[in-house]
């Protein structure tokens, strides 16, 4: 009993921390409309409540997850036509790049069937009809928030394109912001593999609850985004299912979402390779010229009973970040590593970051459930320094008259989208513990 | 004796390359002997310094390590996406799964240094000394300097306010700047394919190749002013163009990293097609051998080293006048002229490729044979490349396309000719 009122507590007093974050940050302090912010934090509730404690949402979502561990399945067989033994033979150690990353391919082909076949538009209606309803916005930025659910940052704003370059400030701080706070389907397949290891049952789990977070993540980017940048100005709450469409034929959109997905597998293969070299490079400067030098390492090691071989970026991270571990309700013994996991998110990416979870899953160094269970939910989603350039060109190309806004705006949608996969965290955290 | 004959023959060789340049250039008269003589004169201090100089030869020494630790980094990331592919060469696919890889790492740390203004600062006091010894305008020194660390269509991007207005000699300046050095992407893939698993050999090969690189720029610019001597009135304001590459750094990173995938998936495929059409090349050659029975000429001739008249020999042949004459021994002319020969024709990382493969093979003897090799091939110029800087400056500069397009193979030359003065002056001192 106690235990559950703690829990509660602590949610609450995360909430309340980044709020007061964003309030503090906010362009305009005066006209925060607060119906908006109770409800969008009502509506979280409500998702993950009826995800974590009615049994029939929770049997739906493990059916949408089962359908995608499923299709990863598919996914290997493709790969396993073109690299053979490559894909699963453990002593060439070779899976991530000829497992993981082709499921980008196909569920990027995947996504672009269905936004063809219009089912992916009338899925976001839904979405956005609900968020609408609940918290008064215009019909783009639900759309758009919506929209975030399923498909990248970039991809996003496509639907709402006629719409762009006339957005308010407002508006658009919901498009970036929903952006960072979400992921999309193409890589959370990835995530499934990685989190889950070759264990069906495992990866069910682990797609429920990627699916949950990216669900609620869309509700609290708008109410940080709407802290952040109060609307002002008298908006169009008209909401349509977009017309726009890609392709010529089905199989045209297929092979335009397979370019694409080539494309983001290639980028994200290559980011790893520099952000595990580049890591290597300074961990090398930090172990063995200042740690062995001023005699730290040692210390380290002892002080954190082995986690840590030293002075390293992971142990700076963990550092950093184990006061925000804690706000979202992380018990002690966890505070350093989960804060080292939201470290390497919001410097490198979530796909960093999601590899170093599955790595401490499988070797044992974090083994408490909720403090598995707040990460996963705290690190789904493209709040990173990185992504402050990706959206920046990927939306101005759309809509170039808005540059320069979205320009300004980027940082504060970045602090936006990180304390929105926060916040689902803590939301998710306090209520299962 | 055998020393005074080197040094002859190594004085003839630079007095060959540039008599040769003399005799294309466009303007006999106009060819300023200051800069000439102060181009070289720069080269052969550099040369005593990096390859002489104990100091500066372990300052070198020290950065080469350098380099060699940042490959074990790039070697990691390789490792964590291909596993074993990456670290156990007996499955022979270490060109793709390290080489392509290093290049993508190489190139986001170039861009990191490029967005923190180090990189600038270092081409900056580079161009420096040269404008102040070869008398030479603002923006031609700086591409030229830029080049040493960057690539042939990256340089370019440090004078971009300058472009439109560079004259002809300028233009040829920066274009056979390109094509006389490579890039700092890739010099990791050279490294690992001339040294593979070996780290002193590593250090040893880096250390040569960043003296090529550094020696390079001066030559490149003397060969390019003998070929198009600067008849106008040249602006010799020296400033790095201030255009920034990103919003943060981490946006630097990603936009170096979608550049190197680029680069390395290209030099991934143009090998691929290279070799394939060598390969169909060598079997139409071997026809016609069989034929007209050359195969059994080529066969006694070379003692076995050759099974057939391939393109191989047949370049083997033509550039065994310019091995000799940048001083490679003589058992192993016929060799270091196909390397000579499949770098012009199809590019640098073919011909260090085959190169590796002489030294396995035993076919590179001398030391000073790998020395010359090492140093010539250190460079893009290939006819490939004239394309690849007619595309790529003149989308910088598209009222230049003209010129870019008049001066390419001409630049070329002259980078062809810069690397063996550089290679003929190395032969000399370390082999």
């Amino acid at each position: 009993m106690l235990d559950i009122l703690v829990n509660i507590v602590r949610g609450l007093f995360g909430l309340a921390v980044l709020i007061a974050l964003c309030y503090g940050l906010s362009k305009d302090r005066k006209h925060i409309d607060w119906r908006l912010v109770f409800s969008g934090i009502g509506l979280q509730l409500i998702i993950a409540v009826l995800v974590v404690k009615v049994k029939y949402v929770a049997t739906g979502f493990e059916l949408v997850s089962k359908l995608f561990v499923k299709i990863l399945q598919y996914s290997s067989d493709g790969s396993r036509f073109i690299f053979g033994n490559l894909v699963d033979d453990a002593a060439i150690g070779a899976q991530f790049g000829f497992q993981v990353l082709p499921t980008i391919i196909f569920f990027s082909a995947l996504t672009s069937m269905f936004y063809y076949l219009g089912i992916l538009q009338r899925v976001v209606f839904v979405f956005a009809w609900v968020m609408n309803r609940t918290m008064r916005l215009s019909g783009a930025e639900s759309m758009a928030a919506a929209a975030n659910i399923f498909i990248g940052q970039t991809e996003a704003p496509l639907l709402v394109r006629p719409y762009l370059e006339r957005m308010s400030r407002s508006e658009l701080a919901c498009l970036m912001t929903g952006g960072m706070a979400t992921i999309s389907g193409s890589v959370l397949a990835a995530y499934m593999a990685i989190l889950g290891g070759d264990d069906p049952a495992e990866r069910i789990i682990v797609g429920k609850r990627l699916l949950t977070a990216s669900i609620m993540a869309a509700p609290a980017a708008i109410v940080l985004a709407k802290v952040l940048f109060p609307e002002t100005k008298r908006i169009d709450t008209h909401l349509e299912v977009p017309k726009e469409s890609i392709g010529l034929n089905l199989f045209d959109s297929i092979t335009a979402g397979t370019t694409q997905g080539v494309r983001l597998a290639v980028i994200v293969a290559a980011i790893l390779i520099v952000f595990i070299a580049l890591i290597a490079m300074i961990n090398y400067i930090l172990i063995e010229w200042i740690g062995s030098v001023w005699g730290f390492n040692s210390v380290i090691e002892s002080w954190t009973d082995g986690a840590y071989e030293g002075l390293s970026l992971q142990l700076l991270f963990g550092i950093l970040f184990s006061p925000v571990a804690f706000i979202i309700g992380v018990d002690f013994g966890n505070l350093l590593t989960v804060g080292q996991l939201l470290g390497e998110k919001l410097v490198l990416n979530e796909f960093f970051a999601y590899i170093t979870l599955g790595d401490m899953i499988k070797d044992g160094t974090l083994t408490d459930p909720k403090a598995t269970l707040i990460s996963t939910f705290a690190l789904c989603g493209f709040a990173n320094f990185a992504s402050i350039g990706v959206q920046i060109g990927g939306i101005s190309t759309l809509a170039p008259g808005q540059r320069d806004k979205l320009a300004k705006m980027a940082l504060r949608a970045l602090v936006g989208g990180t304390c929105a996969t926060l916040m689902t965290a803590t939301i998710v955290g306090a209520i299962s513990g | 004796m055998a020393l005074v004959f080197e040094i002859l023959r190594a004085l003839l060789g630079a007095g060959v390359l540039i008599f040769f340049c003399v005799w294309l250039s466009e303007d006999r008269k106009g060819i300023s002997k200051r800069l000439v003589l102060g181009g070289l004169g720069l080269q052969i201090i550099i040369a005593l310094l990096v390859l002489k100089t104990p100091y500066i030869g372990g300052g070198l020494e020290f950065i080469a390590r350098l380099a060699v630790y940042l490959m074990e980094f790039s070697l990691q990331g390789g490792e964590f996406l291909f596993g074993e592919l990456a670290l156990d060469s007996s499955y022979e696919a270490i060109f793709a799964f390290r080489v392509l890889p290093s290049i993508v790492f190489f190139s986001a740390l170039t861009s990191i240094l490029y967005y923190m203004g180090i990189l600038q600062k270092v081409v900056y006091a580079f161009a420096w000394v040269m404008q102040k010894t070869m008398k030479l305008s603002g923006a031609e020194s700086l591409a030229a300097a830029a080049n040493v660390f960057i690539g042939q269509t990256e340089a370019p991007l440090m004078v971009k306010p300058y472009l439109e207005r560079m004259t002809r000699s300028e233009i040829t300046c920066l274009m056979a700047g390109g094509m006389a050095t490579s890039a700092g992407a890739i010099f990791a893939a050279y490294v690992s394919i001339l040294a593979g698993d070996d780290p002193a050999l590593q250090v040893l090969v880096g250390k040569r190749l960043i003296s090529a690189f550094i020696m390079a720029a001066p030559a490149a610019i003397v060969c390019a002013k003998i070929l198009l001597p600067e008849r106008e009135e040249a602006d010799t304001d020296l400033r790095v163009s201030k255009e920034s590459i990103g919003i943060n750094i981490f946006d630097a990173v990603t936009g170096g990293v979608t550049q190197g995938v680029k680069l390395s998936v290209n030099v991934g495929a143009v090998v691929l097609v290279f070799v394939a059409l060598v390969a169909m090349l060598n079997d139409l050659t071997g026809w016609l051998g069989g034929v007209t029975g050359f195969n059994t000429v080529v066969k006694e001739a070379t003692d076995g080293g050759f099974e057939s008249l391939t393109l191989q020999f047949i370049l083997g042949v033509v550039f065994m006048p310019v091995a000799w004459l940048v001083g490679v021994d003589a058992g192993n002319l016929l060799s270091v002229g196909v390397l000579f020969g499949e770098k012009l024709i199809l590019n640098d990382l073919v011909a260090y490729t085959t190169m590796a493969e002489m030294v396995g093979q035993g076919n590179l003897t001398t030391e000073k044979s790998i020395v010359v090799s090492t140093f010539t091939l250190c460079g893009f110029a290939s006819f490939v490349s004239v394309g690849v800087q007619i595309g790529g400056i003149s989308v910088l500069a598209p009222g230049q396309r003209g010129n870019l397009a008049k001066m390419g193979i001409r630049a070329m030359i002259a980078a062809f000719c810069a690397s063996l003065l550089s290679a003929n002056l190395a032969g000399l001192l370390i082999g």
